[in-house]
């Protein structure tokens, strides 16, 4: 480790690199014997989502179908928009500003591209 | 102490940007819920209070920069997250990707499944870019790792050590 | 304030961390993939999510009039306001170039 200045930077590599080697190690380890093909399960949600589009079923098509059988099973209770006062209010919270803010982001943005424009 | 504007922004933006990508990581897919124990709950309610966040930290910095563009003010901000060249720009570019493919996640998961699907596939591939270039950014800015000098050995003992 | 002991603390921390978030992604991306239970456990949590969490609340943001309507509102000013952002635009910048000379 000559160079100095970067030294804290190569420490943080070398040990995190060493930390990620050894976890795959293990994790490809000790798996062995529970051989389980998963299939789509290993994919990432938006993959996931993909694949599922194309075969035409969607994730809300799943829902409605989960609540379906709840309601059957003599469910009414939890529609699955449920959730305490708490998380309502931070829905519209969140959901408000993000709504809210994004078109004068888009637009501020905009004035900034033709501003900066080289 | 004269703290500056740009330089708060940085770091409140490297705190709501390590959150986020960590809750937005663990919901990933199930290689992945093991980051956060697998409680996606938590993990969707901190990621969506923190984009809230995120969105608000971006329109101030935007409108911040608006304001200066108006003035004419053309003196770089050497900490600021949006900029018109280098890191700056790329920062501002996947931000405002972030945002839009966040929102669409967020308002057309009840209508456009294959519109979030999109957006979910782009948010996710655009995170592995933007962690890479985190490190990339950490690499290239290490000084501000370096321990303030002070008259103790801790220094002469790293000295000693490369020889 | 990057000289403050407590600050750098701070910055080796927010460092670790996103080295810990690249690792994260290198092992999951590079691990075996996920076991039976570890995919069960992961659709329980998503379950979770959407009957405790606010992903449930915006899969029924069809049924919610306001939040609906300010869609609406906020795609109805977007046109108007990026056209105002693009003459407000050309305007600084002609300004700017006749003040320079
Ligand atoms: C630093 C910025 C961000 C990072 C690194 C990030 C990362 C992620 C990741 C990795 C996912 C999982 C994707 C998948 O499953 O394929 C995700 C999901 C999601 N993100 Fe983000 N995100 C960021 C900002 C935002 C913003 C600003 C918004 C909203 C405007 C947002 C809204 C969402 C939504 C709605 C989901 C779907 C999961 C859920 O329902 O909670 N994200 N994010
Ligand atoms: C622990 C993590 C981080 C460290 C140690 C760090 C450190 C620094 C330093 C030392 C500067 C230079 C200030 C100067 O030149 O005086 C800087 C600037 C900057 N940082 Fe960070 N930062 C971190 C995280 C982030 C994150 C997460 C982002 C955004 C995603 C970011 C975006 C920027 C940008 C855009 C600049 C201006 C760069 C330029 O003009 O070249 N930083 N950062």
């Amino acid at each position: 480790m000559r160079d100095k200045k970067k030294h804290h930077f190569l420490q943080l590599a070398v040990i995190f690199g060493v930390i990620t080697l050894l976890t795959l190690l293990y994790a490809w380890g000790s798996r062995e014997g529970t051989m389980s093909n998963t299939g789509m399960m290993g994919a990432s949600m938006g993959s996931m989502m993909q694949s599922m589009h194309a075969k035409n079923i969607t994730i809300s098509d799943l829902i409605k179908q989960q609540e379906q059988t709840e309601m059957a099973s003599g469910g009414m209770l939890s529609h699955h928009e449920g959730g305490s006062a708490g998380i309502k209010l931070s829905h519209y919270l969140t959901t408000g500003i993000i709504i809210v803010l994004l078109p004068f982001i888009i637009a501020g943005a905009i004035f900034l591209g033709v501003v900066w424009w080289r | 102490m004269n703290i500056r504007f740009d330089f708060v922004i940085h770091w409140l933006w490297t705190i709501v940007f390590a959150l986020l990508t960590l809750s937005g990581l663990a919901m990933v897919g199930a290689k992945y819920g093991w980051i956060l124990n697998y409680d996606i709950a938590s993990a969707d309610y901190v990621h969506r209070v923190l984009a809230a966040v995120y969105v608000l930290l971006t329109f101030i910095s935007i409108a911040y920069e608006v304001v200066r563009a108006v003035k004419h003010e053309e003196k770089k901000l050497a900490w600021f997250i949006i900029g018109k060249s280098g890191y700056q720009l790329f920062t501002f570019i996947t931000t405002l990707m972030f945002i839009i493919t966040g929102a669409i996640i967020w308002v057309c998961m009840d209508s456009n499944m294959s519109a979030t699907a999109f957006a979910l596939y782009i948010h996710e591939k655009l995170t592995y870019i933007v962690v890479a270039s985190v490190i990339w950014h950490i690499y290239a800015k290490c000084h501000a790792l370096l321990w303030p000098k002070k008259p103790n050995t801790t220094d002469k003992k790293n000295v000693a050590g490369t020889k | 304030m990057m000289q403050k002991r407590w600050f750098k603390v701070f910055v080796w921390f927010a460092s670790t961390s996103f080295f810990f978030l690249a690792s994260g992604i290198l092992i999951s991306e590079l691990g075996p993939e996920p076991s039976e239970q570890q995919t069960m456990q992961f659709m329980m949590g998503m379950m979770d999510a959407m009957h405790n969490s606010m992903m449930g609340l915006s899969m029924s943001l069809e049924h919610d009039t306001g939040l609906k309507q300010l869609v609406g509102t906020a795609s109805y000013i977007l046109v108007p306001l990026v056209i105002l952002a693009v003459l407000f635009g050309l305007l600084v910048r002609f300004r700017g170039k006749r003040n320079a000379r």
